[in-house]
C-alpha cells in the first residue's frame, strides 16, 4: 500500500504544477497562441501509434485499425456527434476484426 | 466561481457519461487484473482511489508483481504522467480566473479523457470550473466503481476479454479530435502531429513522442499563422 504513496504524489504533481503556476502568468500572444494547438497536437500524438503500429497480429498494414480509426474521425468531423462517431465507429472496428487476416 | 455551481457540475457529469462508460469498462479490465496479479481488494481499491492515472496503473502491476521498489514504482509513474505537464498549461491558462486554492483541486481530476472533454470535446467552450469538476467527478467516480467490480469479479474469474475494448477508447479520443477540426490548418496540424509521433515513437519509443509532437507542432503552427479560434 506504502508503494501506491510515490506514485500518488508525482502524479498529482505533474497535474497540479503548471495548472496552478501558468494560472497567475500573463502570457505573450504568441505563446497562447501555441498554447492553443496543443490539445490538438499531443492527443493526437496520443493516439497515432496506437493506430498505425497496433500490436495485434495483422499480416496487412491496412488492417483494422486505421481503417476505422480514420473513419470515427471522419465521422465525429462530419457529425460532430461524439456519441454517434464513437459507437458507429467501434462497430465498424469488431465487424473488420472478423474480415480481416490474422 | 459561477452562480449555479452545482447545475453546472452536473451538466458536465452528465455530458461526461458516455465517456465515463468506457472508463468504467477499462476499470472493471484493470481490477480484474490487478487482483489476478496478486493484490487485494482494498489495495487494487486503494491505488485507483489514490492514483487515478490508468495507464501507469496498469504499467505498475506487473512491477509490483516482479518485486519492484517504491523508488521503481515512482520514477516510472512520474515518466509514464509526465504528460499531465503539458495538460496543465492549457488547464491553467482556461481557468485562469479560478481561484489557486480551486485549481488545486481541480488538478488532481485532470486525466487523458477529461482533459480532452475540455479542451477539444464538448466542453472546448465552457470556461466553467464547476463543470470541469463535474467530468473530473464522473471520471472519478466510474474509474473507482470499475476498479471495485473488476476486482470482486477477478476474485472468481481468470481473465474476462471484453472485444473491442482497446479501440472503444481510442474511438473516444478520435471522436474528440475529429469533431474539433474546422479549417485546414487545424488538419495540417493533425497530420503533422500524428506523422511526428509516429516517427518519434519509433526512435525513442516510451512516452516522448507527446512532447516532442504537442510541443513542437504548436510552435510551428504558432510561428507560421495566426490565432487557431480565429482563422478561416
Amino acid at each position: 500500500m506504502i508503494a501506491f504513496a510515490g506514485m500518488t504524489l508525482v502524479t498529482y504533481l505533474t497535474r497540479s504544477l503548471f495548472t496552478v503556476f501558468i494560472s497567475g502568468v500573463r502570457i505573450v500572444p504568441f505563446w497562447s497562441r501555441t498554447l492553443e494547438f496543443v490539445p490538438l497536437a499531443v492527443l493526437t500524438a496520443l493516439v497515432a501509434p496506437f493506430l498505425l503500429v497496433p500490436d495485434a497480429p495483422y499480416v496487412t498494414i491496412l488492417n483494422p485499425y486505421p481503417i476505422a480509426g480514420i473513419v470515427t474521425l471522419l465521422l465525429a468531423h462530419r457529425s460532430r456527434n461524439l456519441l454517434v462517431s464513437a459507437v458507429t465507429g467501434t462497430a465498424l472496428f469488431l465487424v473488420l476484426i472478423r474480415i480481416f487476416p490474422t | 466561481m459561477d452562480p449555479n455551481t452545482s447545475t453546472r457540475t452536473w451538466q458536465g457529469f452528465r455530458e461526461f457519461l458516455p465517456v465515463g462508460l468506457v472508463i468504467f469498462s477499462y476499470a472493471v479490465v484493470f481490477g480484474i487484473l490487478a487482483v489476478n496479479s496478486g493484490l487485494g481488494i482494498l489495495e487494487t481499491c486503494t491505488m485507483s482511489l489514490t492514483v487515478f492515472a490508468g495507464a501507469s496503473q496498469f504499467i505498475a502491476l506487473p512491477m509490483i508483481q516482479s518485486g519492484a521498489s517504491i523508488w521503481a514504482l515512482t520514477a516510472m509513474a512520474l515518466v509514464v504522467n509526465m504528460r499531465h505537464l503539458l495538460y496543465g498549461l492549457n488547464i491553467g491558462q482556461k481557468y485562469s480566473k479560478s481561484r489557486p486554492a480551486w485549481l488545486l483541486g481541480l488538478s488532481f481530476g485532470i486525466v487523458d479523457e477529461t482533459y480532452a472533454f475540455n479542451t477539444l470535446g464538448p466542453g472546448r467552450n465552457l470556461d466553467s470550473l464547476s463543470y470541469f469538476m463535474g467530468t473530473a467527478l464522473c471520471a472519478y467516480v466510474t474509474w473507482n466503481t470499475g476498479t471495485f467490480a473488476g476486482a470482486v469479479l477477478g476474485k472468481w474469474t481468470e481473465a474476462l476479454r471484453i472485444e473491442g475494448l482497446d479501440f472503444a477508447m481510442l474511438a473516444v479520443f478520435l471522436s474528440m479530435i475529429g469533431s474539433s477540426v474546422r479549417t485546414r490548418r487545424d488538419w495540417v496540424v493533425l497530420a503533422l502531429s500524428a506523422v511526428f509521433a509516429l516517427g518519434i515513437y519509433h526512435l525513442a519509443g516510451g512516452y516522448w513522442h507527446l512532447f516532442a509532437a504537442g510541443l513542437a507542432v504548436p510552435l510551428a503552427a504558432a510561428r507560421f499563422n495566426g490565432n487557431r479560434t480565429n482563422a478561416s
